[in-house]
């Protein structure tokens, strides 16, 4: 057989391939890597003396990009460069018990599941969600899209492949504003009951105008109500009642703003600049302050959880510490039946994800997205729930980046309405708050009945 | 005198003990190198010979709170091919089919 005969046959075997500079080389080339053993012995029985063997250790993932974000990859040597196979690359190498984590595959499923079909239904460009324990911080799935599959190396510097749990930095919006009033109920300076009259619709700092993102809210209103119906106005009224520094303070203790101490180095440092007043108006209502989800979720946490020190972990260890309170137990008491309340009253934000018999408690947050230093239309949607709420348990946190309308969707009620087609407002509570009630539909009855 | 008389038959055809020595030697000489290209082929011809073992490298599993395995370190195989060895390239081809088949 003749060279071009040759090549020409290696062309129709390996399409993909091209032979044609290395057949007529001297160097070693590769036809197959990983080839299976059974067809490793015909070729062995067969015998070609141009054939070379390379036996070596490779690593496998079965469960392809499932957990690419948490187990991250190694290089051609074995050596760990990004997530868990990074930051315990030691223990991997040193240990031969296996490194036992604190995801749930099952769980870690369906939640992706969801969030690609919100892809496909809000067009958003990526997203994460974040579901913990919130009395010890067991991180049960943690999911970024876009993700890869981690058994076909490649090279990530794409910005789209960042990590939107751990390290995306965002300004979340309203989903703050459910600090400001448990920091107001921590150092006791509003209750729920608290009221606040003649709150504006438009307010200025700095030449900078606050306005309220609903012209029909009402002046009057008590501190739950501000939650419950998101009003900006009121979280800054309630801010200023808190003061710079309680509520700096707060933001420490709940890990808002202190350094996140994970399990992997992809992890994001909170943005804030100067404290100011102006600063202090912004942040009630979760602008001039960015995070990442995992942070947000660890805020969460605390404040439902009776107000305990947790820290975020995805590694399952054997002993648990003693609980340190870290505010008062008030706040929980006080914060979970409003968390409630905006799922299950028509008030609320977060009707779509009242999922029945789960009692969900949750806060929504729709922020625009900054670009080149001005606010765009790009839009980070965000819901932070709780369940159930009156005695959580899971902390679930959903993001969609940058969601757009889709008004050939039909959105089915939960409470017997008559569907709607069509998203009419791109805000959280038209497309997360929805996606985390089709995740807790699926997830709920195994939380319910596994943990 | 006796009858029985040894008569010794000259042939005309006349081979030196010292000719039939060396052609016997290049015989031998030449049926040892065959011998010995036949073992070389023999041992040659096996792929296994040719196994590159590099270096060890284990990582421990992973796992997920079930128990489930979420990644491993498995031993693999590589195939490649040295071009300065390929002699039969229509045998080369079948197997090329058997490996992707």
């Amino acid at each position: 057989m003749t060279k071009k005969k040759l090549l020409l046959s290696l062309k129709l075997l390996f399409p993909n391939k091209n032979f044609k500079n290395q057949i007529n080389g001297k160097k070693f080339f590769y036809v197959k890597k990983k080839i299976p053993p059974e067809k490793l012995e015909s070729v062995l029985k067969l015998g070609e003396k141009a054939f070379r063997l390379e036996e070596k250790i490779a690593r496998v993932y079965p469960n392809g990009g499932l957990f690419s974000h948490i187990i991250g990859q190694i290089d051609n040597d074995n050596n760990g460069v990004s997530g868990l196979e990074k930051s315990f690359d030691y223990e991997l190498r040193s240990s031969k018990e296996p490194l036992k984590l604190t995801v749930d595959k099952e769980l870690q499923y369906l939640i992706r599941e969801e969030l690609v079909k919100a892809e496909d239904i809000f067009n958003n460009v990526g997203s994460a969600a974040i579901l913990m324990n919130v009395h010890n911080g067991e991180i049960l799935s943690m999911i970024s899209l876009p993700d890869f599959d981690l058994n076909k190396r490649k090279n990530l510097d794409d910005l789209k492949y960042i990590n939107r749990a751990t390290k995306g930095v965002y300004e979340l919006g309203s989903v703050f504003k459910t600090f400001t009033l448990a920091a107001g109920i921590n150092y006791d300076v509003v209750s729920p009951e608290t009221e606040f009259t003649d709150l504006k619709k438009k307010i200025t700092c700095n030449k900078n105008s606050i306005e309220e993102y609903d012209n029909k809210i009402p002046s009057d209103l008590t501190a739950e109500e501000i939650l419950i119906r998101s009003g900006n106005i009121g979280s800054v009224r309630i801010a200023q009642k808190v003061g710079i520094h309680n509520f700096e303070d707060f933001l420490v203790k709940i890990g808002i703003l202190n350094q996140l101490t994970f399990d992997t180095d992809e992890i994001g440092s909170t943005q804030i600049g100067r404290w100011g007043k102006c600063k202090l108006a912004t942040v009630a209502f979760g602008h001039g302050i960015a995070t990442t989800l995992l942070q947000l979720t660890k805020g969460y946490s605390i404040i439902t959880n009776g107000g305990y020190e947790i820290n975020p972990t995805l590694i399952k260890k054997k002993d648990e510490h003693d609980k340190i309170r870290l505010i008062n137990q008030d706040v929980s008491n006080l914060i979970n039946p409003i968390l409630r309340k905006i799922v299950s009253t028509k008030e609320g934000t977060a009707g779509f994800a009242n999922v029945a018999g789960f009692e969900v408690g949750g806060k929504t947050g729709t922020a625009d997205q900054p670009v080149d230093g001005e606010y765009s239309k790009k839009k980070i949607n965000t819901f932070a729930s709780v369940f159930p709420a009156s005695d959580p348990k899971f902390a679930l946190v959903v993001m969609l980046d940058e969601p757009k309308p889709n008004k050939d969707f039909v959105y089915n009620y939960r409470d017997g309405r008559q569907p709607y087609k069509g998203n009419w407002r791109n805000t959280a509570g038209w497309t997360t708050v929805w996606v985390t009630g089709q995740i807790i539909d699926k997830i709920g009855p195994i939380l319910a009945t596994k943990y | 005198m006796s009858e029985f008389k040894f008569v010794e038959k000259k042939s005309n055809l006349k081979i030196s003990f010292e000719r039939i020595a060396f052609i016997f030697f290049i015989f031998f000489i030449i049926s040892l190198l065959f011998s010995a290209k036949i073992l070389f082929l023999s041992y040659n011809d096996l792929p296994e010979q040719k196994i590159i073992n590099k270096k060890e490298n284990f990582r421990s599993s992973i796992i997920d709170r079930e128990g489930d395995i979420l990644a491993k370190s498995v031993r693999i195989t590589n195939l490649g091919i040295d071009p300065k060895l390929v002699v039969d390239k229509k045998k080369t081809i079948i197997i090329f089919k058997i490996i992707i088949s």
